[in-house]
């Protein structure tokens, strides 16, 4: 069976908001 | 307060603990019933553990409490969907994505996985044109349009 790889995955990625660190 | 769960949260995939987000996520989100990017959090961190039917709950549940509108995301759900073997209804989820390079690629691999290859190989064809030639997009796309060509033949 010809290679074939899962290139829609690497769209579903963690998309943090940007938060305030705290001190 | 919420930056107390989005540190947790960050650790956790930090650690590459996904079990752990989706944890800290649900929580979180129980405290904060509003706040969507918890339930996106909860959503990816399923996904990622290749928990498709638990994404899918996720994202109903994330709809039906008005978090998302309702072609919110449909990306992640025509993913669940395509992982799933429900290719019909990846393609339906589909329509009401927001239109690009990820809905092309996610488009090729389930005309491919249900045996279209022909159709398979003119979205690949494509797809191409649109990438720049020696990236590394560009190369794993040429080695599933090989893919779908081979299994053509
Ligand atoms: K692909």
């Amino acid at each position: 069976k010809p290679l074939f790889y899962d290139l829609a995955a690497s769209t579903i990625e963690f998309n943090m908001p940007v938060i305030e660190e705290q001190a | 307060p919420l930056s107390f769960y989005y540190s947790a949260i960050k650790s956790a995939i930090e650690e590459g603990n996904l079990a752990l987000v989706v944890d800290h996520a649900n929580t979180g989100l129980k405290e904060f019933p509003k706040e969507a990017e918890f339930a996106k959090i909860e959503i990816v961190a399923l996904i990622k553990q290749e928990h498709p039917r638990k994404a899918l709950d996720a994202i109903l549940r994330a709809r039906t409490a008005k978090l998302f509108s309702s072609n919110a995301l449909t990306y992640e759900e025509a993913y669940c969907h395509f992982t799933l073997g429900g290719y019909n209804n990846a393609k339906t989820a589909l329509r009401k994505a927001k239109p690009g390079v990820a809905v092309d690629r996610l488009v090729a691999q389930i005309a491919y996985k249900s045996g279209q290859f022909s159709e398979c190989i003119e979205a690949y064809k494509k797809l191409l044109l649109t990438l720049e030639p020696e990236s590394q997009e560009y190369n794993d796309v040429l080695l599933n349009l090989a893919a779908a060509m081979a299994a053509l033949a």
